[in-house]
């Protein structure tokens, strides 16, 4: 898909990401890579965009043009094994079996008006570590070595209680068929928890990333800002320091302001090395009126039921959610059972939810997983229950994974819900102000034991016929071969004297 | 001794090319020249072949044509006559001038053109490896983008991209033609890092509170540090990279070449590509036996001459040519010896077509030939290196043994004692048989 003939430039947008995207034809790209689950009853909604599911996501929007169904699965190939190499993760396990095209979910994030497929795949199980910081960080154009960057320690982010690192590219046209520009995002979000390091309320910037903003930002930055949301509590409940900064309002919440300087030379004890925050009472967090809930029923390793609770805070005003899961292929869900029923809240009577549409695409064994996407309506303070059943495959004892019992990770659904103008209550501060009109939450991963096989068996196997045949052949061989030989007692020597056969036949005939 | 065949076509032209020379077309008949340049060219190398300087078992052999003007042969050098007492040959943009009164002079200054660029043809320059595509990455790498901007550049670099289009795309053009689809086998790409190091032990400690900098040349090895981003693309990784780096240091050196000069960093640029790329020097004038050859200096957009670029179009064919059959020629003593190795359908399609590029019936036009000695040895070298060809290599002995020595070991050794057994009781009996044949009697 590449032109060779163009010559390509890149200063601020990292070549080694930018030949991937160019030489196969992606036109965006989500890479997330999350471990943790954003608990929405603790810490209320995530800023807009942020929240990721646990594991390694990606999600490519590839171009089709001029690239058939098996020329775009060669490319896909060759996309995770470039990004696998990129960012040292194991993409390159995302083959045509785990990998889905959701028809519903993410129509919004599409942004071109180009035809493009979107291809999202999974990896629940992935653990993310320094080797996949570092060369994150080197994608910067200052890399690690100045600006926020630098102060991202690495003991200290994955000791968090949530981390997710981004990367995100997206792409806007300024108008049909004219030339379009793609968009580098590069987040960290994490859930730093102070009450783990000392026992008070309060942290600050040091003690938070264990390592000092000594750095100067990085020249090449438009603007480096830090903001910090000032929390509601009465003015006399904390102190922010230092107490000189800008004050702006976003989204109804206030947000301290502070630049971070480029020639931190010039001003030695620069406002931001001293960045701390006092707390004296706890704060609550703000709730969420609209909570998921997903989870397996039904005993056995043979089939069972998976379920998603729904469940509708508010008082006034249904909420349309549209739930997206991607099964594996040896998780056989069945179409005809799923059952979606809804309960006002504190009730036990179910009555019947509406269910405005369903798309489904059934997995092929070792093939192609199963997409399942649901949109349905919640009614106000209603808990609404979505349920399919599904039977286990089993599989081939080379296809378990190196620790078998632990089972395997049926990744996280997620559910997109649409405000139609109404936004969440006290969804905190967005840096970027244009807010979407979707929030998407995602839900929680569960894991599936499946039948294991015995992995002894094979030395089994082999032990037991080599016994059998050593002890049972060797004795029955020698027992057919050996000759019954007859004998008598000599009297003078009082000794056995065998026999001849001829001397036998000889006495006999006298 | 192997040959390799390199045709020379020559065409007595009649178009612009002569009128532009301020020649006329030669007035002698084809065959006839034709003729009598074997017979020169046999009397002055005796059949007619030429060593190759780095395989010595190998030898080129000229094939030689005159064309009628008539004839519409793309691609080959046009001869056309100048008046003029000097014996000399000058080589134009695709003509070749000759001077000289009568015709056996016309071919003996051509036999000699033909003997010394035959000879440059053999002789092949030092290259980059060879690889099936390029790239040519130039970089520009700054240590400490604020002293940069301290001195009034930009955090984005224009003039490198720039010189790449203007001037390295045409000359790369010239050394390895466009392709039927219309891609191009050298792709360019620019970037810009900041916060690059020099290598460990380039700078000592004095050297980093000095003002300016003196780097003594057996450090300046080590000036391309660990860290540098010059990895090739994650994308293509099978594609060889050439880097063209700028570096600017923190500390203000003295810069040769002006950053912000697009034709000089251009020009500095073309003359490492040309040697990395092999590219033959083919100026001046040289003195071959009685004959004086003129070649024109390069002063063309391209940063390379017709001529250069025919000889390193030859030279590059012959060379890779070679290669090819070298490397087929191993892969097959490898299937030979060892006889578990699988060579699928593929290997052999690329196999024989390999074999095609390099043995048909060679073009006269000396880029296609080396397009298609270049597309022969990127064949042979995939299937020489074929991933799946090592993939039953490893099937260790061991693991028969473990499998097989528990099932029939406990077996053979029942079978056996008893076989020695009976073998003792038999050969027993055939002694002690006599014995009751006598007692009957």
């Amino acid at each position: 898909m590449e032109q060779s003939r163009i010559t390509k430039k890149y200063d601020l947008f990292p070549r080694t990401l930018g030949q991937v995207l160019n030489r196969f034809g992606v036109e965006a790209l989500d890479l997330t890579m999350t471990q943790g689950r954003w608990m929405h009853d603790a810490w209320g909604w995530p800023v807009d965009g942020y929240a990721a599911p646990p594991g390694f996501d990606v999600r490519a929007w590839l171009r089709t043009e001029r690239r058939n169904a098996t020329t775009l699965d060669k490319d896909w190939v060759g996309l995770t094994n470039a990004l696998s190499g990129l960012f040292c993760g194991s993409l390159n396990f995302l083959d045509g079996t785990n990998i889905a095209s959701p028809a519903l979910a993410y129509k919004d994030r599409q942004g071109s008006s180009l035809l493009d497929v979107l291809r999202h795949g999974r990896l629940a199980r992935e653990a993310v570590c320094t080797e996949n910081l570092t060369p994150w960080g080197k994608l910067l154009p200052c890399s690690t070595k100045a600006g926020l960057a630098a102060a991202l320690n690495g003991y200290r982010l994955f000791d968090a209680d949530y981390h997710s690192i981004q990367t995100l590219v997206s792409i806007t046209c300024a108008s049909k068929d004219s030339a379009c520009t793609q968009q580098l995002t590069q987040r960290v979000v994490a859930v730093f928890n102070p009450l783990r390091q000392s026992n008070k309320p309060e942290w600050s910037f040091t003690s938070l990333m264990d390592r000092p903003l000594n750095r100067p930002a990085c020249a090449l930055a438009a603007s480096s800002t830090l903001h910090v949301t000032i929390p509601d509590l009465p003015a006399g409940a904390f102190q922010l320091h230092p107490a000189d900064h800008a004050a702006v309002m976003i989204n109804n919440k206030q947000v301290a302001t502070y630049v971070y300087l480029r020639h931190h030379s010039l001003d030695p004890a620069s406002a931001t090395q001293s960045l701390r925050c006092v707390r004296l009472v706890f704060d609550h967090p703000p709730t969420t009126d609209f909570s998921v809930s997903r989870y397996l029923t039904d005993a056995g390793q043979e089939r069972g039921i998976l379920a998603v609770d729904l469940t509708n805070h508010r008082q006034v005003g249904d909420r349309t959610a549209q739930y997206t899961d991607v099964l594996p292929w040896f998780v056989r869900a069945y179409l005809h059972t799923v059952a979606y029923t809804c309960y006002p809240q504190g009730h036990a009577t179910p009555a019947d939810g509406l269910v405005e549409g369903v798309w489904f695409q059934h997995g092929i064994d070792r093939q192609r997983p199963t997409v399942m996407e649901v949109q349905v309506t919640v009614p106000a303070s209603h808990l609404c229950t979505l349920r399919v059943e599904y039977e286990l495959a089993n599989l081939q004892y080379a296809e378990f994974r190196p620790d078998a019992e632990r089972g395997f990770e049926v990744g996280s659904g997620l559910v997109t819900l649409f405000l139609n103008g109404t936004r969440p209550a006290r969804l905190p501060t967005a840096i970027d102000p244009k807010a979407s009109d979707v929030v998407r939450i995602h839900a929680d991963a569960v894991q599936v034991q499946l039948p294991v096989p015995d992995f002894s068996m094979p030395y089994n196997v082999i032990t037991f016929t080599c016994t059998v045949l050593a002890f049972y052949f060797g004795t029955m061989f020698s027992l057919t071969l050996s000759r019954a030989v007859s004998y008598r007692i000599d009297e003078t020597t009082k000794k056995p004297v065998v026999v001849k056969i001829d001397e036998l036949v000889w006495h006999k005939d006298e | 001794m192997v040959t390799v065949t390199v045709p020379f076509a020559y065409r007595i032209g009649s178009d612009a090319q002569c009128l532009l020379a301020g020649a006329q077309p030669l007035k002698v008949a084809a065959p006839a020249l034709q003729s009598d340049l074997i017979a020169e060219f046999e009397r002055i190398l005796p059949d007619a072949h030429v060593p190759l300087v780095r395989y010595p078992d190998w030898t080129l052999r000229i094939e030689l044509n005159v064309h009628a003007e008539d004839n519409a042969v793309e691609n080959v050098p046009i001869l056309c006559h100048a008046e003029g007492k000097e014996r000399r040959v000058v080589f134009g943009k695709n003509a070749i001038l000759i001077s000289g009164s009568a015709s056996l002079e016309h071919a003996t200054r051509l036999a000699h053109a033909t003997v010394y660029l035959a000879q440059l043809a053999a002789d092949a320059q030092e290259s980059v490896p060879f690889s099936r595509e390029y790239e040519i990455l130039a970089s520009l790498f700054i240590e400490d983008p604020a002293t940069v901007r301290s001195l009034g550049y930009q955090s984005t670099w224009s003039v490198g991209p720039s010189a790449l289009d203007k001037y390295v795309r045409p000359f790369v053009d010239a050394l390895f033609p466009t392709r039927a689809n219309g891609s191009s086998s050298v792709h360019l790409a620019s970037q810009v890092r900041y916060f690059v190091q020099p290598g460990e032990g380039v700078l000592t400690e004095t050297d980093r509170n000095a003002t300016e900098l003196r780097l003594p040349r057996d450090r300046l090895p080590h000036l391309v540090g660990s860290d540098w981003p010059v990895a090739p693309s994650a994308a293509a990784p099978h594609r060889s990279v050439v880097h063209l780096v700028t570096f600017v240091p923190a500390t203000p050196m003295e810069v040769i070449v002006p950053l912000g000069e697009e034709r000089k960093l251009a020009e500095t640029w073309i003359t490492h590509l040309r040697d990395a790329f092999g590219v033959r020097r083919v100026r001046g004038s040289v003195q071959v036996d009685t004959t004086a050859l003129h070649f024109p200096d390069s002063g063309t957009a391209t940063g390379i001459s017709s001529t250069e670029r025919a000889v390193f179009h030859l030279s590059s064919a012959v060379t890779h040519t070679v290669e090819t059959i070298q490397t087929l020629q191993a892969l097959v003593r490898l299937v030979d010896q060892q006889t578990n190795l699988p060579v699928s359908p593929t290997i052999a399609r690329e196999v024989q077509s390999a074999l095609r590029g390099v043995t048909s019936r060679p073009t006269t036009a000396w880029s296609d030939m080396h397009e298609r000695a270049r597309a022969a040895r990127a064949q042979a070298e995939a299937a020489f290196f074929d991933p799946d060809m090592v993939g039953l290599m490893y099937f260790p002995d061991e693991h028969k043994y473990a499998v097989y020595m528990p099932l029939f070991v406990p077996v053979l050794v029942t079978v056996l004692s008893v076989v020695v057994r009976e073998l003792r009781v038999w050969q027993k009996e055939r002694k002690a048989c006599i014995e009751p044949v006598q007692r009957a009697a």
